[in-house]
C-alpha cells in the first residue's frame, strides 16, 4: 500500500485514506486549504474551492505550498488541471484590498485598491461593480462609500476577486465582562488551549487583520465558550444570532453561568418578549419574520438598535439570506461567525466569506477526542419490532400519524431496561420526544422524568442526585436538547428522534460527548421500529452520524436480549 | 484590354507622370478621361490643372475639353486595367478568376496548363490554372531553371518560344525579377521600380515585365488606397518560397500536460456500463441513448480544452466511437431484448475487461504493431481498426517504391523525449521530412493525376498531404492511445512529446507501462460509499450491479443506496452474494451496518406475478355455485360471485361454453367479441399479454 494518503480527483474534492501511513501529516497540510466534508471511518472526503483556497491566503499560507502538499501527499498522479485551477484561485486574492481613507472626515469613506491599473478596468466595468466604483482617484484605487463595503465585497467575490478588507471597525459601545473562574455551580472554568487560540485568530488583538472571521469547530467543543471569550476581549455590546428559542436561552444560561455580566444586561429577543440589552440574543427567524411573504422584515431593525461592537453568527453555515442582505451594510462592526462546517446547502459559501469573513480556526474533532476534550463514541441503532397489537393501526394509519405509531409502541419499555442492564454503573439519559412514552418508560424504570413542565427546583434536585451518582438515570423530553445544566452522561438512549434533523441529533449526542473519567468512552443507542418510517428517518441519521466520524452499528433488539417473537428479516 | 497587349516600354516611361498626381485626379483620370474623343474639362473639377499638367491629356483648341494623345493611351489603358484587379489587396482565387477572364483566353488558359490535347471546361481549367499559379512552385519552378535549356523549356511549356538570344536574356531577367521580388514581403511600385533601374535596363525590364505578365508569374495591380501601380509575385507563393528550409524542431517546455490512452479508457469506461447492464440503444442508428451517453461521459477522462483539437472527435462522439470499436473488436454484441436492440457484453468483452489497463493497451496496440501494412489502405478500402495507419489515401493501388510507415516511424523516433511544438513538427515533416519530395517531378506528377488530389503544384499537394497525414496519424494513432503526451506552452501553442508506450507502437521497445502499479483497492465506508483506490474496470463492473455508479476510480466510484440494492434484486443476485463480493473486494471490513442495511434492503424485496386471467362474473353466489359444478377442476373460485378460468384453448373453451349451457348457464363471452370499427372493418379485441 502506498504511504500517501490522498487521492485528488478531477472535480476537486480530495480522498484521504486515513490508514495510510502520512494520514497525520497529510491531514495537517490539507485542512488549511480544502474544507472537510466528511469523515466516515476509512476515508475522510475533503473539497477544494476557490473559498477554501482563499481562507488558506487569508490565513498567510502560499500557493506553492499548496501545490506542494497536494503533489506530496498524492497518492497518484494529481490531475494537472486541479494544480492549474489551485494556483489561479490563489492568484486571484489579495488583489483588491480595502483601506480606511484617512482624509474622510467621519470614516464613511473608502478606498479600494486593485494590483494593477489592469484589473481596476476590469472590475469598474463589471456589471454589479460599475456602480459602486464610480470615483475612481488613481488608475488603480477607487473611492466608495462605507455602506457600500459589504456589497462590494460580495460584488468582488462573485468577480472572482475577494477583496482583502483591513479598514477597521467601529469599536462599539463599552461593555465590561470578564470570564469567571469558577461557573455558578462551583465548577472551576477556563478557556481550553485551542479555544484560546480561536479567540486570539479572531481578536488580533484588536488589529485591523482580525475582527472578523468564522470558527470552526466540532460538536461539543465549546464554540459557545469561543464566543464568550471573544466577547470578553472585544469588550463591547454584543448582538447574537442563533438558530432556535432553546438555543437563545442555553445562550443567556451559558453567559449567566461563564461570565460575570449581570442578568439584567443580557436580553432575549423574541416572540414572547423584546429585550434590547447590551447583550441581547435572537433568533434568524426573529429577524426575517414577515406578516406577508412580500412584507418588510420587521425586525431586521434591531440590527440598528444598538451601537453594536460585535455580532456573533451562531451556525453561521444555516444563516438565512435576509440576513446577508443586512449583514452586508455591517461591515464596520466585528463578525464573528461559529460553525460546526463551512459546508452550506445553498452554496452560500462565497457570501459567509465576504460578509462574515474568512475562517480563522479550525479544530478538527478528532484531535480533540485524541485530547481529550471529547469523548469517543459508539453509536448503536437497535432495531426493535412492532408489537402484533400495534401492526394493524400502523398500516391502516395516515401517513402523518405513522411516525408516532412507530416511534411510541410500549415495545421498546424492554429494550431500554437490556440497554440499561448492559450498561451497568453508567449515568444514564434516556431521551424522548413523546411525553406519555416517557411517563411509561419512567414508571417502567423507576427512574424520575424531567419535562419541561417539571420546576426548576426539582429539576436542579435531581440533576444533583444524577450528579452525585445516587440517580443512576433520567427520563428526559426534549429539554435535552437546550438544557445548559443538563448533567453530564456516559449513556444515552433515544426512544423516539426528531424526524432525522441532524443539527439536533448532533446537538443530542453532544451531551454525552462531555469528556468523562477512565476510558472517556460514551454510549449513544438509538431504538428504531424496523420496516417502518422510524427506519426510514433513521436512515438519514446514520449517514450523517457515519460521516462525522462516529462508528454506528445496528442490532436487532433480539441480540440485546431483548423478548422472543422478534422476526427474523434476514 | 489584355494587359500584355501594349507597349510596356512606353507605359513604363509615361508612368512618372502618373506619380506626379494626386490620389483623387488619379482617380477621376482612370474613371472619367476616354480614351479617343473628348472629355469635357469641367468634370474634372478642381483637379483639372493638375490632370493637365500630368501631360497625359491637354486641352483642345477651346481649352473647354480634354483630349488623350496617342502616345498616352497605352498608359491609360494600362492603368485602367490595372484598376479592375485589385489582386494585391485581394488575392483570393476568385479575383483570380476575373483576372484571367479578362487577359487571357481559354486556349491561352489551356496552353498556361501545359495540356492543350485534353478538353476540359473552360470553369475547370481556369481554376486549375488559378490553382496551379498560385502555389510556390509556379514561380518555384523559374527560380528551380538553372539552365538555360530549362529556362528554354519553362517557356515553351507556357507557350512562350524563346527563338534568339534576346528572348533567352529576357527570360534570365525574369528569373532575376522574381527572385528579387519573391524576397520581398509585399508587391512593389511599378513606377519607383522603374525609375530607380539605370537608363540602359528600362528597355529590358518592359519586356520582361511583359514576359512575365504573358507567364502569369507576375502580376500588376493597382492598390486601392493610393491607386499605386504595383507589380510583384502572388503573395502566397512569395511567402511560401521565402520561408527559410525547414530545419528540425527544438525542444520546448510545456506548462500543462495531458495524455492518457484515452481510447483505451472510453471502451473500458462504456464497457464496464454494459457488462453491468445491457444498454439499450436507438433503433435507428444503434446509437445510446443520450441519458446513457451522458452517464458514460460523466466517467469518461476529461480532456483540457487546448488539447481537444489533437483528440479525434469531441466529446460528445467519444461514446459512440468506443461503443463502435467495442463491436469491431467483438466485445460486445447488439442482441434484441424485449424487442429493442441492447449492446450486451460479449465473454471477450468480460475477459478483456478483467485485464489491467496495462494489459488492456497493449491487446489493442498489438494488432497495429505488427500489422503488415507499409502504406495506407486504398481510399476505397473499409479503414482497419487494427491497421498501423487509421486513414486511407486516395489511390487505388500502392505506388511502387512508396514506403510510408518507414517514412512515418523514422520521423517520429528521431524526436527524444522532448517536447516538441505541433505546427513546426508538422512543418518540418512537410518541407523538411517528406517521402514524397524524395520522389521524382514525374513520379510526382503521375501520383497527383492519378490521386486526383489537386490542381495545384505537385509539390504543394504532397506537402499539404503529407503534412495532414502525420497529423491525421498523431491524432488517430499516436495521442488517442497514450504513444504521445500533449501540453501547452506559456504562448498557447500545442506541443508532444512520444512516450513509451508509442516507442512501443513503433516498434523501438519491446515494453512500456501504464496504469497505475499494485492491484485495486477498494474501501465500503460506513456511509455506503464504496472508494476505490485503484483503477479496476472488472470490479467496477460487479460492483455496479449492485451500486449506483458516482464518480470514477480511482476515488468514489460508488454508493450503495436501496434502490440499487433492488435493482439487483431484480437481476437475481442475493445479498449474501453482494455481501461477498463486497468483502472479497473491500481491503478493510465491510462495515456492520452496511451489512445489515444492504441485508436488510434485500430482505423487504418481495415478488408478485402479473399475469392475465379469465374471470367468470357469476352475477351470485347461486350461479357461482353452479358454475362451480359444470366446471370442477376446470375453474377457481375467487369469492362469492367471482370465477377464474383456467387456461384453456380455443377449441376446449367452447366446449365448457357448451357445457355451462348444456347446464342451464348461458355465458356472455365478451372477451373475444369482434368490434366494428370506423368503415364496418371488423377487428378482434386483444387480451393482455400473459407475464411471468
Amino acid at each position: 500500500m502506498s504511504d500517501n494518503p490522498l487521492i485528488v480527483q478531477s472535480d476537486l474534492t480530495v480522498l484521504v485514506d486515513v490508514s495510510a501511513p502520512r494520514y497525520p501529516a497529510a491531514r495537517d497540510a490539507l485542512a488549511r486549504f480544502a474544507e472537510l466534508v466528511k469523515s466516515p471511518e476509512h476515508i475522510h472526503t475533503y473539497r477544494i474551492s476557490p473559498l477554501s483556497i482563499w481562507n488558506a491566503c487569508a490565513a498567510g499560507v502560499p500557493v506553492v505550498t499548496i501545490v506542494d502538499s497536494l503533489t506530496e501527499f498524492a497518492r497518484f498522479t494529481v490531475p494537472p488541471h486541479v494544480l492549474v485551477q489551485v494556483s489561479d484561485f490563489a492568484s486571484r486574492y489579495g488583489r483588491v484590498r480595502i483601506e480606511r481613507d484617512p482624509d474622510s472626515a467621519h470614516g464613511n469613506r473608502l478606498l479600494v485598491f486593485t494590483s494593477d491599473a489592469l484589473l481596476a478596468e476590469q472590475l469598474c466595468h463589471g456589471k454589479q461593480l460599475s456602480p459602486l466604483l464610480a470615483e475612481r482617484v488613481w488608475p488603480n484605487c477607487f473611492r466608495i462609500a462605507q455602506q457600500d463595503r459589504g456589497r462590494l465585497k460580495q460584488a468582488l467575490i462573485k468577480a472572482g476577486y475577494p477583496a482583502e478588507d483591513v479598514a477597521g471597525y467601529t469599536t462599539g459601545d463599552a461593555l465590561p465582562l470578564a470570564l469567571r473562574s469558577a461557573t455558578r455551580q462551583g465548577l472551576p472554568f477556563a478557556l481550553r488551549d485551542y479555544q484560546q487560540e480561536a479567540v486570539q485568530a479572531f481578536h488580533a488583538s484588536g488589529e485591523e487583520r482580525g475582527g472578523s472571521g468564522v470558527i470552526v469547530l466540532p460538536c461539543g467543543a465549546g464554540k459557545t465558550v469561543v464566543a464568550m471569550g471573544t466577547m470578553a476581549a472585544v469588550q463591547a455590546h454584543t448582538l447574537i444570532l442563533t438558530t432556535s428559542v432553546s438555543a437563545v436561552r442555553q445562550w443567556i444560561e451559558e453567559l449567566l453561568d461563564k461570565t460575570d455580566i449581570p442578568e439584567d444586561s443580557i436580553g432575549e429577543y423574541g416572540t414572547s418578549s423584546k429585550h434590547v440589552r447590551p447583550i441581547t440574543v435572537t433568533t434568524y427567524q426573529m429577524l426575517t419574520h414577515r406578516a406577508r411573504s412580500d412584507g418588510e422584515f420587521t425586525h431586521l431593525a434591531l440590527f440598528d438598535q444598538c451601537n453594536w461592537g460585535l455580532i456573533v453568527y451562531d451556525e453561521v453555515h444555516l444563516l438565512p439570506a435576509p440576513v446577508f442582505q443586512i449583514t452586508s451594510s455591517l461591515q464596520a462592526r466585528r463578525r464573528l461567525g461559529l460553525t460546526a462546517t463551512l459546508v452550506r446547502e445553498d452554496g452560500r459559501e462565497d457570501d459567509v466569506f465576504a460578509l462574515i469573513g474568512p475562517k480563522k480556526a479550525d479544530v478538527p474533532w478528532k484531535a480533540l477526542e485524541r485530547e481529550g476534550w471529547i469523548a469517543k463514541a459508539v453509536c448503536t441503532e437497535v432495531r426493535v419490532t412492532l408489537p402484533e397489537n400495534d401492526r394493524m393501526p400502523y398500516a391502516v394509519a395516515e401517513a402523518r400519524h405513522k411516525f408516532r405509531l412507530a416511534s411510541e409502541h410500549d415495545g421498546k419499555i424492554p429494550v431500554v431496561c437490556n440497554i440499561m442492564a448492559l450498561h451497568p454503573g453508567e449515568p444514564a439519559l434516556i431521551i424522548g420526544m413523546y411525553v406519555e412514552q416517557l411517563q411509561r418508560l419512567a414508571l417502567a424504570l423507576n427512574a424520575p422524568l424531567i419535562t419541561g413542565s417539571t420546576p426548576q427546583r426539582t429539576r436542579d434536585r435531581l440533576f444533583a442526585e444524577f450528579r452525585a451518582g445516587t440517580l443512576p438515570a433520567l427520563v428526559v423530553s426534549k429539554v435535552a436538547n437546550f438544557a445548559i445544566d443538563l448533567p453530564d452522561a456516559s449513556l444515552a438512549i433515544q426512544v423516539s428522534g426528531m424526524f432525522g434533523s441532524r443539527q439536533e441529533e448532533a446537538q443530542r449526542l453532544g451531551r454525552v460527548l462531555r469528556p468523562k473519567a477512565g476510558a472517556n468512552q460514551a454510549y449513544f443507542y438509538s431504538l428504531v421500529t424496523a420496516d417502518t418510517v422510524e427506519q426510514d428517518f433513521a436512515l438519514k441519521r446514520q449517514l450523517f452520524l457515519c460521516e462525522q466520524g462516529y462508528e454506528y452499528v445496528i442490532r436487532n433488539a433480539h441480540e440485546l436480549g431483548a423478548p422472543a417473537g422478534e422476526r427474523n428479516i434476514i | 484590354m489584355k494587359l500584355f497587349d501594349v507597349d510596356w516600354g512606353v507605359v513604363l516611361r509615361d508612368l512618372s507622370r502618373w506619380s506626379m498626381m494626386s490620389v483623387p485626379a488619379r482617380a477621376l483620370m482612370v474613371s472619367t478621361l476616354k480614351l479617343t474623343g473628348y472629355t469635357t474639362a469641367a468634370q474634372f473639377g478642381v483637379h483639372l490643372d493638375e490632370i493637365v499638367a500630368s501631360g497625359i491629356p491637354t486641352y483642345d483648341p477651346e481649352r473647354k475639353r480634354l483630349i488623350l494623345d496617342e502616345p498616352h493611351r497605352d498608359l491609360l489603358k494600362v492603368l485602367r486595367a490595372m484598376s479592375r484587379h485589385s489582386l494585391f489587396d485581394d488575392p483570393t482565387i476568385p479575383a483570380l478568376h476575373r483576372y484571367l477572364d479578362e487577359h487571357f483566353s481559354h486556349e491561352e488558359v489551356k496552353c498556361l496548363c501545359g495540356n492543350p490535347s485534353r478538353t476540359a471546361y473552360a470553369n475547370v481549367t481556369k481554376h486549375a490554372l488559378a490553382t496551379r499559379v498560385t502555389s510556390a512552385g509556379w514561380p518555384g519552378d523559374l527560380l528551380d531553371a538553372n539552365t538555360d535549356a530549362r529556362l528554354l523549356a519553362w517557356a515553351a511549356a507556357r507557350g512562350q518560344h524563346a527563338t534568339d538570344a534576346g528572348a533567352l536574356a529576357t527570360l534570365r531577367g525574369l528569373q532575376v525579377l522574381v527572385q528579387s521580388l519573391v524576397a520581398l514581403p509585399d508587391a512593389v511600385s511599378l513606377s519607383v521600380w522603374y525609375a530607380a533601374l539605370p537608363p540602359r535596363e528600362r528597355e529590358p525590364f518592359a519586356r520582361i515585365v511583359h514576359l512575365g505578365l504573358r507567364t502569369v508569374v507576375l502580376f500588376a495591380a493597382m492598390r486601392e488606397q493610393d491607386l499605386e501601380p504595383l507589380l510583384g509575385v502572388w503573395p502566397l507563393a512569395a511567402f511560401a518560397l521565402r520561408r527559410p528550409p525547414a530545419t528540425a524542431p527544438v525542444a520546448v517546455t510545456p506548462e500543462q500536460q495531458f495524455g492518457a490512452a484515452l481510447f483505451m479508457e472510453d471502451m473500458a469506461a462504456l464497457l464496464a456500463t454494459v457488462v453491468s447492464a445491457p444498454v439499450r440503444l436507438r433503433a435507428n442508428d444503434l446509437a445510446v441513448f443520450a441519458r446513457t451517453r451522458t452517464e458514460v461521459e460523466s466517467r469518461l477522462v476529461p480532456v483540457p480544452t487546448w488539447a481537444e483539437p489533437l483528440f479525434v472527435r469531441p466529446d460528445q462522439l467519444r461514446v459512440d466511437r468506443a461503443g463502435r470499436f467495442l463491436r469491431w473488436y467483438e466485445f460486445v454484441t447488439v442482441e434484441s431484448r424485449h424487442g429493442n436492440p441492447h449492446l450486451v457484453s460479449t465473454d471477450a468483452g468480460a475477459a478483456w475487461l478483467a485485464r489491467s489497463s496495462h494489459d488492456r493497451l497493449q491487446s489493442l496496440l498489438d494488432p497495429m504493431r505488427t500489422s503488415k501494412s507499409r502504406n495506407p489502405r486504398p481510399m476505397y478500402g473499409e479503414p482497419d481498426a487494427t491497421d498501423f495507419f487509421s486513414f486511407t489515401l486516395p489511390y487505388f493501388g500502392e505506388p511502387k517504391g512508396l514506403q510510408l510507415r518507414v517514412a512515418i516511424t523514422t520521423l517520429f523516433l528521431a524526436l527524444g523525449d522532448d517536447f516538441y511544438s505541433v505546427d513546426t513538427f508538422l512543418d518540418f515533416a512537410a518541407r523538411g521530412s517528406n517521402p514524397f519530395l524524395s520522389m521524382s517531378r514525374d513520379a510526382l506528377d503521375t501520383m497527383q493525376a492519378e490521386m486526383h488530389i489537386g490542381h495545384d503544384d505537385p509539390r504543394d499537394a504532397f506537402r499539404s498531404l503529407w503534412q495532414n497525414a502525420v497529423l491525421e496519424f498523431l491524432r488517430a494513432r499516436l495521442t488517442v492511445f497514450g504513444c504521445a503526451t500533449l501540453g501547452v506552452q506559456a504562448n498557447g501553442e500545442v506541443c508532444f512529446a512520444i512516450t513509451d508506450i508509442g516507442r512501443y507502437l513503433f516498434g523501438a521497445t519491446n515494453a512500456f507501462t501504464y496504469g497505475e502499479a499494485g492491484s485495486a483497492d477498494m474501501v465500503v465506508q460506513p456511509n455506503f460509499d464504496i472508494v476505490f483506490l485503484g483503477a479496476s474496470p472488472s470490479l467496477e463492473a460487479a460492483v455496479a450491479r449492485a451500486a449506483e455508479r458516482v464518480g470514477v476510480a480511482p476515488g468514489l466510484a460508488f454508493r450503495l443506496t436501496r434502490a440499487s440494492v433492488i435493482r439487483a434484486a431484480e437481476s437475481g443476485i442475493t445479498a449474501e452474494e453482494i455481501l461477498s463480493m463486497l468483502t472479497t473486494a473491500s481491503s478493510k471490513p465491510v462495515p456492520q451496518n452496511v451489512q445489515r442495511e444492504v441485508a436488510g434492503w434485500m430482505a423487504s424485496v418481495r415478488r408478485a406475478r402479473l399475469r392475465a386471467i379469465e374471470v367468470i362474473d357469476a352475477g351470485d353466489e347461486e350461479t357461482a355455485h353452479r358454475v362451480m359444478a359444470l366446471l370442477g377442476s376446470k375453474a377457481t373460485r375467487l369469492n362469492s360471485t367471482f370465477i377464474e378460468l383456467l387456461p384453456t384453448t380455443g377449441s376446449s373453451r367452447a366446449a365448457l361454453i357448451k357445457k355451462l349451457k348444456a347446464g342451464g348457464v348461458l355465458l356472455d363471452d365478451e372477451t373475444g367479441r369482434v368490434k366494428h370499427a370506423p368503415r364496418g372493418r371488423p377487428r378482434l379485441v386483444h387480451r393482455w399479454d400473459e407475464e411471468e
